[in-house]
């Protein structure tokens, strides 16, 4: 692999495998808070995405899936798992696991789940508008690094899995009723006043 | 983000670099297990464990040669689809060994004609005749894998493995493919050489 080399020349690797953890990562954060302005430092600007309910290039892409996934969704996590980054001087290539949890918007679930399954749900008494479906596959990833700043060059994501549900949440009940703040898109999320340049002014 | 965060200043020694190098080349390995299950690639999975290495697994107990055959193998009869993600890898480096525990959150898309031997059949009465589609259930393991790998001639590799499994979780499958937002999502994961994996290089 990279046999040959002193453990002190990997360091190189090792920093270039973090910066591009990090692009993972953020990519990740931006979707789940619908973040425009950190989505656009994930991609470069001559980058594509081959995202299944979206094949083109990332600076159109970019717009869209945050504008459709509050549209479709009240709430979604996205993790990434399994990260194997391969470096090659100013590229890398990587393979992450994704499992996706996302909860659908009433109302939006028959145009994201099919009449099939949300006639079958509403047959059988159920709440077929309050659902969450769990998508699971891989991000099969390109990076380049230019002046120095590692971004995704390409991206495909590939479907291994999916389960749906109707949603049994518990929001105002029971212990679950304690456990707050809930998270929020936008930078009303705890996250934000977590950030370092912002933690000083708010706490 | 390139950081504009004032810069942590203590000193690295040789020893703090050897432990990193081999912190990501023993990750290197743990995830290199999971894509050689979950594709199904047997020439990969040997290349997982040191020759003489073993495998307690509950479904197999030997030989870690004899394992990757076998599980390769079996994978594909019992499940139609797999995914085994790893989280929390805690690791202790010690020269050429290394201790690890890594927890396993596992996805098992399970056979129709297998679901009766991979259930029991207390689980398959409750279900006789109900659900939206009764044939395909999936399970999820969580687990870990208690590791001990031995670095030989400068390659880290699992010498023995042990699955310790915390709880699971068996229901319905409800997957939808053709529907809805489902149907967009293109490629779909495959085992063997047709993933757009094997094509993902820098």
């Amino acid at each position: 692999m990279t046999k040959g080399l002193t453990a002190r020349e990997r360091l190189g690797e090792m920093v270039a495998v973090r910066d591009v953890h990090d692009v993972l990562v953020r990519y990740c954060r931006a979707l789940d808070r619908a973040d425009l302005a950190r989505m656009e430092t994930v991609y470069w600007p001559d980058g594509e995405d081959v995202h299944g309910i979206y094949v083109g290039r990332a600076s159109e892409f970019v717009p869209f899936i945050i504008s459709e996934i509050t549209r479709y969704f009240t709430m979604c996590t996205h993790l990434v798992m399994n990260v194997d980054i391969k470096i090659d001087g100013d590229r890398a290539a990587s393979e992450s696991y994704l499992y996706s949890a996302c909860r659908v918007r009433n109302g939006m679930a028959e145009e994201m789940l099919g009449s099939r399954y949300f006639g079958q749900l509403a047959a059988t008494g159920l709440d077929a508008d309050h659902e969450t479906f769990v998508m699971a596959g891989r991000y099969l990833d390109r990076f380049e690094r230019r002046d120095g700043e590692w971004r995704i060059k390409r991206r495909m994501v590939v479907s291994d899995w999916n389960a749906c549900h109707p949603s049994n949440q518990i929001l105002d009940e029971g212990m679950h009723k304690t456990l707050r703040p809930i998270g929020e898109w936008g930078s009303g999320d705890a996250a934000y006043a977590n950030e370092l340049a912002l933690y000083g002014e708010k706490n | 983000m390139a950081t504009t965060h004032t810069p942590a200043t203590q000193t690295v020694s040789d020893a703090d670099i050897e432990d990193l190098v081999a912190r990501r080349d023993i990750y290197s390995v743990l995830t290199r297990y999971c894509r050689a299950l979950d594709r199904a690639d047997v020439d990969l999975m040997k290349s997982v464990y040191w020759p003489d290495g073993s495998d307690s697994h509950g479904v197999f107990d030997g030989n870690a040669a004899e394992f990757a055959e076998f599980i390769v193998r079996e994978i594909q009869e019992w499940f139609e689809v797999t995914m085994h993600a790893i989280m929390n890898v805690h690791m202790e480096v010690d020269g050429d060994r290394a201790a690890s525990e890594t927890y396993l959150f596992a996805y098992h898309k399970v056979r129709e004609e297998k679901a009766e031997e991979i259930f029991g059949s207390t689980y398959m009465k409750r279900f006789a005749g109900k659900g939206l589609d009764p044939a395909h259930h999936h399970f999820f393991f969580g687990g870990r894998y208690l590791d001990q790998f031995e670095r030989r001639d400068g390659e880290w590799r699992i010498f023995r493995r042990e699955v310790v499994m915390d709880w699971n979780e068996n229901r319905p499958s409800n997957e939808i493919l053709n529907e809805g937002m489902f149907a967009t999502l293109r490629p779909l994961g495959e085992r063997g050489p047709g993933d757009p994996v094997w094509g993902n290089t820098p």
